[in-house]
């Protein structure tokens, strides 16, 4: 009784297991893989290669029992088929599917963003939210911004052309300001909702077509109504940029875009294009309710370009409020900024413009060059100079005082002509005669121009302008010092020019000799002797290559001048005299090329030298390019039995053109008179006419094995740098008659036996300059004597034939420079002439024994009567 | 005698369709003559007949001087676009254009065997270019002038050039010598008579000096033509007993050459009032006489050849 009592009395939960059974076998318990999951009808509910499938249709096949079936078009007259045969996602569906659970409930109910004031209502129950309990009034009111944003609504109203009062809103207005804005509404669900809904299933379709879309986007629009406005809303647009107030920068959507929206190119922009069929607009993010971007492939066409010239104006600003038509006006201007800048208002009161005062107008031929007026001529007199404070010499400070200024000898003639004038001394008039060296026509000229001036700046011009020209004695180096780096020298040298200008240039060596030792003052005098000779004032050189202009520059056509007589020529002279012949002729050596005579069938004149020419030709780059000699003139006649009679012919100075003199001989001679040159010259004038010739270059830098052969036109060339003691190959010249012997079986050996002879008088001639030199007592010739020890003189004008021969090198030089354009060959030029003169000057001194045979010089101009004495003699 | 020998009478004019007529040349035999024209072309003609046989295209400027080698087989020419250029006759190809002249090229002419191209510039040069070799570079420059090279000739040894610094020079290549002639004047032509003895020489004062090759004599003097301004050819007859020079009125002026007088003058009708006769060229054996004007050359002959040709 108890036992069922108690079994009674127990309450018992759950339902109980199983009494074992004996002999039962124990089942083992499903595992978890095998557990299935069933519906409520008892059908599977996962199936599948992984058990997550779903379960559809007829135990796990479609539709039926016999699977799925197709479904047939069926169209009749009294019920007409629907075009759309819907293959909707439902018909897939099973109940389960459709039901609460399912993935397509059936349950009407609000999205879950409509949801969201709902559902937060609830949430806000539940924590019980701030300070009003139990409700958030805000939350009515205020709907997240997101909704707003991104709802169709906006769009819908926008579209169905709310307007008015009925709470639309103005047309202009930018849908930006719009999202912004705070909206009530109250929706209300109509029926027509679920039909029109289409629901979309995972991922959404395309919308098919506009008409959907539209009315999918329109389904509030019907049942909305909205309150109109009562207030203007306020917008606040934070402002979030540094510019000022109401500055707005250029738009980019506009400025890129162009204001309408995208439109296919070429067409003309139609207001709204409807979409067309078929697949358009972004692929993924958007929603249903998100609005779409703004274009983001941009669709050009060809109406956003401006095609007309002068059409009607666009505006181009897009947006930017900068100041506009900024070249117009000022006014213009001004009012568009008032009418961008809507707080502001414009000023009544005007200010007054800036005075702008132009810059003076520059006369045309202005150059904004300073040129100091030291031109000379009217301009010069014009110019006064500032009084600056001078140091004023003993000379000027006894002008000042009215002293009778006392000249230094000059030895010109104008010094004593100045002092006879000036023995009355007037104050206005000293200032004048103090000229030291200018004419007395100058002195007139330079009367009235000093009219203005202080008597003190004065004196010291005449000095300075003095021209070479006036003072042709002088060779004073005004401004021109050539030593000085040792200023002693170079007063030693001012004393020589003084001394030499008085003609007394002998005496220098005994003046010197108080600071110097004899040698060296010997030295120092040949030194000076050279410079003063090169160092010539420049504009004194340079006028002696040029001629004064006969006609001004302006004047166009001028008649070429007649040429001046003085200038023409002796064999120009003859022949205006119609004495042509020997007169006019001129013979030179020409050595025609060793091809040329090959190509002409004509024995080659100068088989040897041909070669060295050519060789020289060759060398096109190389440094004796620029040291090559000219070709030497030479004799009519170079048979070499003449050349002893030509030789004979040297020592007196003879013109060689007429006479048959020989031209090797006279090369001799002139290579003879320049190693004292060539020693002591290479510092104080490297470019110097008389150069040594190129074999001394040759002999110098040049490998020697082409001066060992030697032949008799060469023989002296090579000679040449004897002063070096090189035994071995050129014997010293002293000893030259002991050498003659072993030297001219090497001549001969090399040369034809005719010319042997010629060798041999070419070693002998080599002795006879250093005789005649020694013999001759010129202050030039005396310094011979010490010619390897230092500088040395110009070479001695031993013969009329050398000073021709230079003749012919500066001639050659002038042409060549037409081609190389060098300086130092130019100056070389007026170099040879002023050592022709000096040579010339010293023949007439020297020539005691003037030769018969002696005819006019080359330069020199013979006067008619010298000619006409020509002439008769060639007669006889 | 003298007028049978003489070319005295117009046969033919051509018109040579080239521009001005810069230079007109027998060539060796005197069956053809050359002329250059400013077109920058040389043209080969028969003058005789007129005919147009081959026009030779390369010069870059026109075309100054010209001159066709012993055998007819080759010519050169040489133009102010600074080229000496060597022909071949046939093919009418430039064999080798020569370029080295810094200036101008006055006058061109081939050395006896044709082996050697002389040319003359305003440069003051006169080179020598090898015909035989291909070198571009010239045997030798002579480079004594100092002046425009005007004229040029050349015998089997020597080479004549005149000058406009008044010089005729004679590079003698035998003697290898040079003798330089002065003439005072600027020499415009140089000839040589067919004796090879004297060189006549035409210069800017309105004279042809007649000068003894050897000794530099003046042997005559021609005047009465008018040169002052113009670059104009004279030449000898080929018997070497009359002086042609063109002249700046439009003659061509004809002196005998021993008494020096003015035997005829022939005149030339040309468009302007005073054409220049600017350049003539003998026959090498006939009295036959080609002389060009503006854009014509014209052929004289002597009054017995043409009543042969005639009969």
């Amino acid at each position: 009784m108890d036992e069922e009592e108690d079994e009674d009395t127990f309450v018992t939960i759950g339902t109980p297991l199983e009494p074992y059974e004996e002999d039962e076998v124990i089942k083992k318990p499903t595992r978890v893989q095998d557990q299935t999951a069933h519906d409520s009808k008892g059908r599977r509910r996962f199936h599948g290669a992984f058990t997550g499938g779903f379960s559809a249709g007829f135990f796990n096949t479609v539709g039926s029992e016999q699977g799925w079936v197709p479904s047939t078009f069926v169209s009749s007259r009294s019920k007409k088929s629907d075009t759309s045969v819907s293959q909707r996602p439902e018909n897939y569906m099973d109940d389960e599917d459709l039901g609460e659970h399912g993935i397509a409930p059936r349950k009407v109910a609000p999205t879950e963003d409509f949801a969201s004031a709902l559902k937060k209502r609830h949430i806000g129950e539940i924590v019980g939210d701030g300070i009003i309990p139990g409700a958030s009034p805000l939350g009515d009111i205020i709907v997240p911004a997101k909704y707003v944003q991104m709802s169709s609504w906006c769009s819908t109203a926008e579209k169905t052309g709310m307007e008015g009062g009925s709470g639309g809103r103005a047309e202009g207005e930018e849908k930006g300001k719009t999202e912004t804005e705070t909206v009530c509404y109250c929706p209300t669900f109509s029926p027509l909702e679920e039909e029109s809904a289409q629901k979309v299933y995972g991922c959404s379709l395309p919308p098919e077509n506009v008409d959907e879309e539209e009315s999918e986007e329109d389904e509030y629009a019907e049942g909305i109504t909205f309150a109109p406005k009562d207030v203007n809303p306020i917008c606040f647009t934070p402002k979030d940029n540094l510019h000022g107030i109401g500055y707005h920068g250029i738009d980019p959507k506009t400025a890129l875009f162009g204001s309408s929206g995208h439109v296919s190119l070429f067409e003309p922009a139609t207001v709204s294009s409807g979409r067309k069929k078929g697949i358009t607009g972004q692929a993924f993010g958007i929603g249903a309710f998100e609005e779409e971007d703004d274009d983001i492939y941009t669709v050009d066409r060809l109406s956003n370009y401006d095609r007309e010239l002068g059409g009607p104006e666009k505006d181009r600003l897009h947006g930017w409020t900068a100041p506009k038509h900024k070249g117009d006006s000022m006014q213009l201007a001004i009012g568009n900024m008032s009418a961008v800048l809507k707080n502001f208002k414009l000023s009544s009161i005007k200010c007054q413009p800036k005075k702008i005062y132009p810059a003076p107008q520059l006369p045309r031929d202005f150059r904004p060059y300073h040129t100091p007026s030291t031109a000379p001529g009217a301009t010069r007199a014009a110019y006064i100079p500032p009084p600056v404070r001078q140091t004023l010499d003993a000379n000027v400070r006894g002008l000042m005082l009215g002293e009778v200024p006392r000249m230094r000898p000059t030895g010109s003639v104008f010094d004593v002509l100045a002092t006879q004038k000036m023995e009355p001394p007037k104050l206005p008039q000293t200032q004048i005669s103090f000229t030291l060296g200018s004419s007395p026509a100058q002195v007139k000229t330079e009367t009235p121009n000093i009219t203005g001036q202080s008597p003190v700046s004065r004196p010291h011009q005449p000095l300075d302008t003095a021209s070479p020209a006036n003072t042709p004695s002088s060779s004073t180096s005004a401004g021109f010092q050539p030593f000085a780096r040792t200023p002693e020298k170079q007063a030693r040298y001012d004393t020589f020019l003084e001394l030499r200008k008085q003609g007394k240039a002998d005496t220098y060596e005994e003046y010197a000799r108080k600071s110097l030792t004899e040698w060296e003052s010997r030295q120092e005098a040949a030194e000076f002797v050279r410079a003063a000779q090169l160092y010539r004032p420049l504009s004194g050189s340079m006028a002696t290559r040029f001629t004064k202009a006969r006609f001004d520059d302006t004047v166009s056509s001028a008649e070429l001048p007649e040429p001046d007589k003085g200038e023409v020529s002796a064999q120009q002279k003859a022949a205006e005299m119609k004495l042509f012949g020997k007169l006019t002729r001129e013979t030179t050596k020409w050595r025609p090329d060793k091809l040329l005579c090959k190509r002409l069938n004509v024995p080659n004149p100068y088989p040897d030298e041909a070669a060295e020419v050519r060789k020289t030709k060759r060398e096109k780059f190389s440094i004796f390019n620029f040291l090559s000699s000219p070709p030497q003139p030479e004799s009519t006649t170079p048979e070499p039995g003449q050349e002893t009679v030509a030789r004979a012919a040297i020592e007196p100075p003879s013109n060689n053109r007429t006479e048959t003199t020989n031209t090797a001989s006279v090369k001799t001679e002139s290579v003879q008179a320049d190693p004292a040159v060539s020693a002591g010259e290479s510092k104080t004038q490297p470019s110097d006419g008389t150069r040594p010739p190129m074999d001394l270059f040759k002999a110098i830098f040049g490998d020697s094995s082409n001066s060992d052969s030697s032949d008799s036109e060469m023989e002296p060339d090579i000679a040449l740098p004897t002063p070096v003691p090189t035994d071995a190959v050129v014997p010293p010249l002293p000893d030259a008659v002991g050498v003659a012997e072993p030297l001219a079986p090497t001549a001969a050996s090399m040369t034809e036996t005719s010319n042997g002879t010629i060798a041999i008088e070419a070693v002998a001639q080599r002795l006879e300059p250093s005789v005649d030199s020694t013999g001759v007592t010129t202050p030039d010739n005396d310094e011979k004597a010490s010619l390897p020890f230092g500088p040395a003189l110009p070479p001695p004008p031993a013969t009329q034939g050398t000073a021709q021969s230079r003749v012919k090198t500066s001639r050659k030089h002038t042409h060549k420079d037409k081609k190389h354009k060098h300086k130092s060959h130019k100056k070389k030029k007026s170099r040879h002439k002023k050592h022709k003169k000096q040579q010339k000057k010293h023949r007439t001194k020297l020539d005691t024994d003037s030769d018969s045979d002696a005819e006019d010089s080359d330069d020199s101009v013979p006067t008619d009567t010298q000619l006409l004495k020509q002439i008769a003699e060639f007669a006889s | 005698m003298t007028d049978n020998n003489l070319a005295n009478t117009l046969i033919s004019k051509v018109e040579c369709k080239q521009g001005a007529v810069r230079a007109v040349r027998f060539n060796a035999d005197g069956n053809y003559c050359l002329t250059c024209g400013s077109n920058k072309s040389v043209r080969l003609w028969n003058p005789y007949t007129g005919a147009l046989i081959k026009e030779y295209c390369g010069h870059g400027y026109e075309v100054l001087d010209a001159d066709a080698s012993f055998d007819s087989a080759n010519l050169c020419s040489g133009g102010m676009d600074k080229c000496v250029i060597y022909w071949d006759v046939a093919q009418g190809k430039v064999l080798r254009k020569l370029r080295g002249h810094a200036a101008q090229v006055n006058c061109v002419c081939f050395s006896e065997e044709a082996t050697v191209i002389f040319s003359g510039s305003v440069d003051t040069t006169v080179r020598a270019w090898d015909a035989r070799s291909h070198s571009q570079q010239p045997i030798q420059v002579l480079e004594e002038s100092k002046d425009n090279v005007t004229s040029l000739l050349t015998t089997d040894h020597e080479v004549i050039t005149g000058c406009l610094d008044g010089r005729v020079r004679r590079y003698d290549l035998r003697m290898g010598q040079l003798n330089t002639d002065c003439v005072g004047n600027p020499v415009t032509c140089v000839n040589l008579t067919r004796d090879g003895q004297c060189i006549l020489a035409s210069s800017l004062d309105g004279r042809l000096r007649l000068l003894d090759k050897d000794t530099g004599e003046m042997l005559n003097d021609y005047s009465g033509h008018v040169n002052s301004k113009y670059n104009l050819d004279a030449c000898i007859s080929s018997s070497d007993t009359h002086i042609f020079s063109g002249s700046e009125d439009g003659f061509i002026y004809v002196w005998n050459l021993i008494d020096g007088k003015i035997v005829t003058k022939l005149h030339h009708d040309t468009t302007r009032a005073q054409g220049v006769v600017h350049s003539l060229s003998h026959h090498p054996t006939k009295p036959c006489l080609l002389t060009a004007c503006e854009n014509k050359i014209f052929l004289w002959k002597s009054q017995s050849a043409t009543e042969e040709t005639n009969g």
